[in-house]
């Protein structure tokens, strides 16, 4: 979990990851709500179960001391939510809602005490986006976008190394090599990830030469900031870049021409720029 | 065309190889025989031995092609096998089909709606998530280099050092034997076979979980994989189950949530009703090492696994569980120790 540190939160740490794992999802409550139910009620049934994970996982695991001293340890922190999977919420809630219509003798009324639920679940719980809303539908059966598979062939096409070095744009830069391996990145992902500002893209040395040759690069490309022609030229030629992909609404294309990179090819939203690292000069 | 021809073969080969092993196994320990148990074992039991043949092949650098012929002859010989051994009782089970109907009533038309919503979600979805470029990358380049896991993915470059927090879970190099195997792109092997089939294990499971829960009661097994599935799809953060399974169905850390945490549940409530059962114990095991070849997360499995198992072992006073309860765990303490000995800067693992 990023932005969520032990050393900040000590022993609310815990009770921070819970609240953002959760979100505006309520979901835990009505577990809670089966749990005490089973607790008083139905202490022999199967839901017994649901108790003593509870139970066990908040003496351990969810432990607020436990994790202030051992997870640090271990180097778990970004990953510590993952714990709250073990929580059976889910299989819980679901098995109570069964119970609720089961216990129903008329048919009808099954039905109408399942869709009552469901309302429930839908009124309480938070849409996943891009799945429950807005559907992010996918361009073909390889899942990137079409974009990418035709300025692939169009870098093979024109390329004579087998291995080219291409500065991706943002966007397309994770799926590239998901989709044609033979390309190798200029934009490191994690180099990519913590200019963003992410905390948990491993450890980056921002005085290093591999960081802040890509970091001019990102400057112009993704952030559209003003850099020296030189030092942008400086820093293609130093990573050996061989083409560059560029979002076709990107203002500064004259800028891109003026470095030495040649337009070789446009699709609906790209641009692919090619660069001579070899002669190019400062 | 071609390659969605090949997807779909694709699917119904590693099904039936999935479904063969569970039976031998079934067989094996004389379990009550079953369509559903037996895709779930094969799967677990499947990934397990995969996981003990890639990982030292992996270390060893030996190529892609060489594990996948390996791999190729292992199932081919499995499912003549299975075909040899268990062709009678598949006979039966299709007599069978037609109780089918009868037991679940017309809540059977609804999970197959539920299935297909979520299989035609996980088909169609555009994942733009940012760590498909190790977990489906490293595939991609694996299959290109003929390597297993020894170029980095974020760039393409060889690697001197092999990284221990993925290297010893062989999940992706499944699928990169298998795009060897069938020709097919990486992308199409993890994003949309894998996943499809992730999917139906996952729903077998929670329908396997409902009737442990519910005491055999089908009707209500399958009115919970409704209700889970709809929880699923509701339950909105990046960090739950529900949206891994629907947006990230292709990584091993979808799985182990979806798959193995809930096996373990369902271990769980067969020892809570009947402690005696050897075969639980079988299960268990296999959920715990076939997690390790899902996710290096699988580290947490051990939590699972006493949070289950433990709070009933102590009620039941089954104080002589506690050995197979401790064996079930080996496979993710032993990856704890590869993994820490690695970071602490123990062991070397060199990948050039």
């Amino acid at each position: 979990m990023a932005d969520v540190t032990i050393e900040e939160l000590g022993l609310r740490f815990v009770q921070v990851c819970l609240k953002q794992y959760w979100g505006g999802c309520l979901f835990l409550v009505l577990f809670a709500a089966g749990v005490v139910w089973s607790l008083c009620c139905h202490r022999k049934k199967e839901a017994g179960i649901f108790i003593g994970y509870t139970i066990f996982l908040i003496l351990t695991v969810y432990n607020p001391f436990f994790v202030k001293y051992i997870v640090p340890k271990v180097n778990f922190e970004n990953e510590y939510y993952r714990f709250f999977w073990i929580l059976p919420v889910v299989p819980g809630v679901a098995y109570y809602a069964v119970r609720l219509v089961f216990a129903v003798k008329n048919k009808w009324g099954k039905t109408i005490v399942a869709l009552i639920l469901a309302g429930v679940i839908v009124a309480v719980g938070t849409p996943i986006p891009g799945v429950t809303q807005n559907f992010a539908m996918a361009d073909n059966l390889y899942k990137v976008p079409d974009d990418l598979r035709a300025v692939c062939s169009v870098i093979h096409e024109d390329s004579e190394k087998e291995n080219p070095r291409v500065v991706f744009s943002n966007d397309l830069n994770t799926l590239a090599r998901q989709y044609d391996a033979s390309l190798q990145l200029v934009l490191n992902r994690n180099a990519v990830l913590y200019r963003a500002g992410s905390t948990v893209a491993g450890k980056i040395n921002e005085k290093s030469s591999w960081y802040r040759r890509q970091r001019v690069i990102m400057d112009v490309v993704y952030y559209e900031q003003k850099v020296r022609l030189k030092k942008f030229r400086y820093a293609l030629r130093k990573t050996r870049t061989d083409y560059l992909v560029l979002p076709v609404t990107l203002r500064n294309h004259k800028y891109f021409m003026k470095a030495g990179c040649e337009p070789i090819a446009q699709t609906n939203n790209y641009v692919v720029y090619r660069f001579d690292w070899k002669n190019a000069n400062n | 065309m071609r390659e969605l021809v090949i997807a779909c073969m694709g699917i119904l080969i590693q099904l039936t190889v999935f479904f063969c092993i569970g039976g031998l196994l079934m067989r094996v320990l004389k379990m009550k025989e079953d369509t559903a148990s037996a895709l779930v074992l094969g799967y677990l039991c499947y990934f397990t031995v995969f996981e003990a043949v890639a990982v030292p092949m992996t270390l060893l650098w030996v190529r892609l092609t060489v594990l996948a012929i390996v791999w190729a002859v292992l199932l081919a010989v499995i499912v003549v096998c299975a075909v040899w051994l268990l062709h009678k009782n598949w006979r039966q089970q299709t007599r069978r089909i037609s109780d089918i109907r009868k037991d679940h009533s017309w809540l059977l038309l609804l999970v197959g709606v539920v299935l297909l919503l979520q299989c035609m979600i996980v088909v169609f979805y555009q994942d733009t998530t940012v760590d498909a470029a190790y977990y489906v990358g490293t595939v991609s380049t694996s299959v290109y280099t003929d390597t297993l896991g020894r170029y980095n993915p974020y760039n393409g470059l060889l690697l001197k050092k092999f990284q221990a927090r993925y290297i010893f879970s062989a999940y992706p190099m499944n699928n990169a034997v298998w795009c060897r195997l069938l020709g097919l792109h990486p992308l199409i092997q993890s994003k949309v076979v894998m996943s499809l089939i992730n999917v139906l294990m996952a729903n077998l499971v929670i329908y396997k979980l409902g009737k442990r829960l519910f005491k055999g009661g089908k009707k209500q097994a399958d009115l919970m994989v409704c209700f889970v599935c709809l929880m699923q799809l509701f339950s909105y953060t990046i960090y739950t189950p529900g949206t891994f399974f629907f947006t990230r169905a292709y990584e091993g850390k979808a799985l182990l949530a979806n798959i193995s945490i809930p096996v373990v549940l369902c271990c769980s409530i067969l020892f809570w009703q009947n402690y005696k059962d050897r075969n639980l114990w079988v299960v268990l095991f296999l959920a715990s090492a076939s997690a390790v070849a899902f996710s290096g997360s699988a580290i947490i499995l051990p939590a699972a696994v006493s949070a289950g198992i433990l709070p009933i072992l102590l009620v039941r006073k089954q104080f002589s569980k506690l050995i197979p309860y401790v064996i079930c765990m080996l496979p993710t303490i032993l990856y704890a120790v590869l993994y820490f000995s690695t970071k602490m800067g123990w062991l070397t693992l060199r990948a050039s």
